[in-house]
């Protein structure tokens, strides 16, 4: 392990391994020659950001408004960040952001913001949901809005294409109760959504 | 293509390397926004500065003569702080990485805890506060001498015993008032999600 430091070249704070994966965490590296290790100057842009795209995907279904998504996107970066050292490689590296991430989510308090209410999700879609290019997106984006939150986290794990054991290992409970409910949340969701995809 | 949901998941993320990641601002060094986090971190704060009360109340106090008022004082301020620094210990390692279920159950009992401690203090500690900070302050006074002649012992203490009530009540009426629009939202919150969990576990 010296010599990894040494080689390094840097103030390592933290180095996991795991198979062909090296995370490692630095503050100070000058030498950034070294053959399989992702490194790079810190931990967020080694470990955090080729995952980011799951922070996002999560951070967008919880947030109504840019401000928001925002600060739920640092949350859950700093809350990654600190709880790193936990990180056993038991699980995936993804599956740890889903589930920090997700925490995050549930437990954040939004900013309050005045703004009408509307049950109509192509106006919502419209309003809060500029952020991806595509159309359809943006209405399933609103459509999973509509849901409870703990369904918005398993229909965004599904989507991810988590199996329902992973899904059952994040949200903490069994993997029939997953395979029912998401069937009952697509069926919520195909209503909401009828007629409004072309 | 069908327009299953998957199937608009997955034709809206094609391109994922055009999705927009927020700029992070000085990530390491950021106070964390979760309301548990900002509770402990007041705490840990106020906690602090408690210390420095309690040294300024005995010198004040003892300067001006009333070395026991001063004394009894500044040991229950500290009392209070050893008393706070336990909860917050209690409270260091909300496990983020569990699973989300485990880790809001954690979380309410921690906001459950902060609660609860808070209204014993405040139940037993203001009595305990103000009836002795009376009795050590007046306690050489021609009024108060003239008081104890003119009343009974029993009666005495049924005031004391009555305005200790009165006050330890008033004490958390107004924590209660205070903890309901601090906490109100996110307990409500807390509770909804937990109890669709819950069913979820039912199904």
């Amino acid at each position: 392990m010296e010599s990894w430091k040494s080689a390094c070249n840097s103030q390592v704070v933290s180095i996991y391994l795991k198979k062909n994966k090296i995370l490692c965490n630095t503050f100070e590296n000058q030498n950034t020659n070294q053959e399989n290790i992702i490194l790079s100057n810190d931990f967020y842009t080694t470990s955090i950001v080729p995952h980011s795209g799951i922070i996002i995907k999560i951070c967008r279904a919880y947030t109504d408004s840019q401000e928001d998504f925002e600060d739920f996107y640092q949350e859950a970066c700093l809350q990654i960040w600190k709880s790193r050292n936990a990180f056993q490689g038991k699980s995936k590296w993804s599956t740890w952001i889903y589930r920090v991430t997700l925490n995050v989510c549930l437990t954040l308090v939004k900013k309050k913001r005045k703004r009408g209410y509307s049950q109509e999700i192509r106006n919502e879609a419209l309003e809060d949901n500029k952020a991806f290019e595509n159309e359809d997106l943006n209405l399933l984006y609103a459509a999973i809005k509509k849901l409870s939150e703990i369904d918005r986290a398993i229909i965004l794990l599904h989507l991810e294409e988590n199996s329902h054991k992973e899904i059952a290992a994040i949200i903490g409970t069994s993997p029939n109760n997953i395979a029912v409910r998401i069937n009952r949340i697509k069926k919520q969701l195909k209503k909401l959504l009828d007629g409004k995809i072309n | 293509m069908e327009k299953s949901i998957e199937n608009i998941w997955i034709k809206g993320f094609m391109n994922t390397e055009k999705l927009q990641i927020p700029k992070v601002v000085n990530l390491y060094n950021k106070k964390s926004d979760l309301l548990l986090e900002k509770i402990k971190h007041t705490y840990s704060k106020d906690n602090k500065s408690v210390l420095y009360i309690a040294a300024f109340f005995g010198i004040i106090f003892s300067l001006f003569g009333y070395i026991l008022l001063g004394l009894y004082g500044m040991s229950l301020m500290i009392a209070m702080y050893f008393l706070n620094k336990k909860m917050l210990k209690n409270l260091e390692n909300i496990p983020i990485i569990n699973d989300n279920y485990q880790y809001l159950k954690a979380y309410r009992i921690a906001i459950k805890k902060i609660i609860a401690a808070t209204t014993k203090l405040l139940g037993f500690g203001f009595p305990l506060v103000v009836i002795p900070g009376y009795w050590l302050f007046f306690r050489n006074t021609e009024m108060y001498t003239s008081m104890m002649d003119k009343i009974e012992p029993l009666n005495l203490f049924l005031g004391v015993v009555a305005f200790a009530i009165l006050i330890s009540f008033l004490g958390i009426l107004i924590y209660k008032l205070t903890t309901k629009l601090v906490y109100g939202n996110q307990l409500q919150r807390l509770n909804d999600l937990i109890n669709d969990m819950e069913e979820l576990n039912k199904d």
